[in-house]
């Protein structure tokens, strides 16, 4: 507080030490940050998937996002391959946030090359993929665990779970555009996610280019998460349930579902990031296990009281 | 006018429409009947631009529907296909305002909300305004969705309306109002296009009757024309009595329980 307050000129005495300082901006900031972009990242890519594969369940995880990313950095973290020590001598400290995009962007495409037939890109066949793809992710992250050393389990536990430590301000303007771009774009397509909600055969009759909203949220959300993921691990749960608070509290309507999922998801994370930091201080809780803590027991509290609506 | 000439499509090695050529002009229900199986669906899905014929051309007042994008398609006619469940809760409103999706990029414009009302009116909804749409029932949702349908098409003079088997599951008297919609719209000129189940629906309210018959055209005509005991036995296998009831010009189809 003192150190805003003497930065923006309302005090004229320092109050603070200068390490103080330093930590505020160089540590604080840039973690509270990446827990904005990211649970804004996470957030809109759930609401997107939802919309688009029309099942509540969808998260971005769904199409193996999240589990190629997952595998890649593992991979890279075990095998110490040649080709992983000489990205890593380009990029030092990146190359596993590299590595891990990659095995993201592979994985999508894959799934979504599955799922194409006759030109037309299948909605089931896409999610029946999704499921294939994070089988075969999950069972090469069990043989990476399985060959891994004392020392590289440490590492990878860190993925398995998520955490914004790492955070810089280098990682956050890495971070910006990956997730600014899917943050901006996908509002647009609500309309058409509304459509998609009747149906995909509805929404074409009704003029949407489906092919083209399908793509357009698949590279959006592969961006979003495959940036986050390479950056913090994979965290759960958010890009499932922020989607659903928001259309219990609010509206369906994709057009302000999207937005607000995109709100929600950022102070979710940065408080779920602020509990993570403080309940075992000065140890750190990964913030996967902070995230899943709180996200079950409000999922099973959405599906408890969608079931008596409905019943009602 | 819609234009089919020649139209043919298979799926797999089975050839479920074989050389179909029907036009279709505004300003009359056609009805589609036929056996399971007849290429049914797969004519209207052809005619709606769901899916691209094999062979053959259908063109919509002399343009190739291949030309056609998906946005201008939907100004021109409007589907209502026999599923409709919806994967969010939307409320009927919201609904039946998707069915102006075609017409405003970000926001409705006040005459999207006035045909919405309008048409909600017109279907017999808008005491349903503001309703979960998953809380209703069959024949409720289908009349919110037969509204979302005409709201598309609602200011558009001459465009097509395609109704897959609209009254299926409903009880008698949802048959009737959602066919007396149909039967009006037509009479305001829209070109109506259903596939029907009830032949006796079929022919007191079409103007015309499309008989299908492993995928190829077994009869059309107005109803008075191709209802017979003939076409009715070689579309269905099923024999059947014809009635002149009284009060009523349409011939009037009982199954008489022989094979």
């Amino acid at each position: 507080m003192s150190i805003m307050a003497y930065r923006l000129g309302i005090d004229k005495q320092i109050h603070y030490q200068p390490q103080q300082e330093a930590v505020l901006f160089a540590l604080r900031f840039p973690r509270v940050m990446l827990g904005i972009l990211i649970g804004a990242a996470l957030g809109v890519s759930g609401a997107a998937m939802q919309g688009l594969f029309r099942n509540p369940l969808a998260e971005p995880g769904l199409i193996g996002i999240s589990s190629g990313a997952s595998l890649f950095a593992v991979m890279m973290i075990v095998l110490e391959a040649a080709a992983f020590k000489q990205l890593e001598s380009y990029l030092g400290y990146y190359a596993l946030a590299v590595a891990a995009f990659a095995g993201a962007c592979v994985t999508a495409f894959i799934v979504y090359r599955i799922s194409v037939h006759n030109g037309r890109s299948n909605i089931t066949a896409l999610l029946l993929g999704g499921i294939a793809m994070n089988a075969l992710s999950g069972a090469f992250i069990g043989l990476m665990t399985y060959m891994a050393t004392d020392e590289q389990l440490r590492n990878i536990t860190f993925w398995g779970l998520g955490s914004l430590g790492g955070a810089t301000w280098k990682s956050v303007t890495t971070l910006l555009p990956f997730v600014a771009v899917p943050i901006l774009a996908l509002p647009f397509m609500g309309k058409s996610l509304n459509a998609f909600a009747l149906g995909e055969a509805q929404a074409r009759h009704m003029g949407i280019n489906t092919g083209l909203v399908k793509k357009a949220v698949i590279v959006l959300a592969t961006m979003a998460v495959g940036a986050s993921v390479a950056l913090a691990g994979t965290i759960g749960f958010i890009g499932l349930i922020i989607p659903h608070l928001i259309r219990m509290g609010f509206s369906s309507d994709h057009r302000l579902l999207i937005p607000a999922s995109a709100l929600l998801g950022a102070s979710v994370l940065t408080l779920a990031d602020l509990i993570s930091r403080t309940i075992v201080a000065p140890a750190e809780l990964p913030l996967g296990i902070v995230t899943a803590l709180l996200g079950s027991p409000v999922f099973v509290y959405i599906i408890i009281s969608k079931k008596r609506r409905t019943e009602l | 006018m819609i234009k089919v000439d020649g139209v043919s499509y298979q799926a797999g090695r089975r050839l479920l429409l074989d050389n179909v050529s029907i036009e279709v002009k505004t300003g009359e229900l056609l009805a589609i009947i036929g056996a399971n199986g007849a290429g049914k669906s797969t004519l209207m899905k052809l005619m709606s631009g769901e899916q691209k014929a094999h062979q053959g051309q259908i063109s919509f007042e002399g343009t190739n529907i291949n030309k056609l994008s998906p946005a201008g398609l939907a100004t021109k006619r409007a589907v209502l296909t026999q599923h409709n469940t919806v994967s969010v809760s939307f409320t009927t409103d919201e609904i039946v305002l998707m069915g102006r999706y075609p017409h405003f990029e970000v926001r409705p414009q006040p005459e999207d909300m006035e045909i919405v009302k309008t048409v909600m009116d017109y279907t017999g909804v808008r005491g349903l305004a503001g309703r979960d749409y998953s809380t209703l029932s069959g024949g409720e949702q289908q009349r919110v969705q037969l509204a979302r349908v005409i709201a598309q098409i609602y200011d558009i003079p001459n465009a097509y309306l395609f109704l897959d088997e609209p009254t299926n599951g409903l009880d008698l008297l949802y048959q009737q109002q959602i066919l007396t919609t149909a039967r009006n719209l037509a009479d305001k000129g829209y070109g109506v296009v259903a596939i029907l189940h009830d032949i006796n629906f079929a022919s007191r309210f079409a103007d015309r009757v499309l008989i299908l018959k492993d995928g190829k055209i077994l009869a059309l005509g107005t109803p008075a024309e191709v209802i017979n005991t003939q076409n009715i036995q070689q579309a269905f296998q099923v024999q059947m009595v014809l009635f002149n009831a009284n009060g009523c010009k349409y011939p009037f189809v009982v199954p008489n329980g022989a094979f």
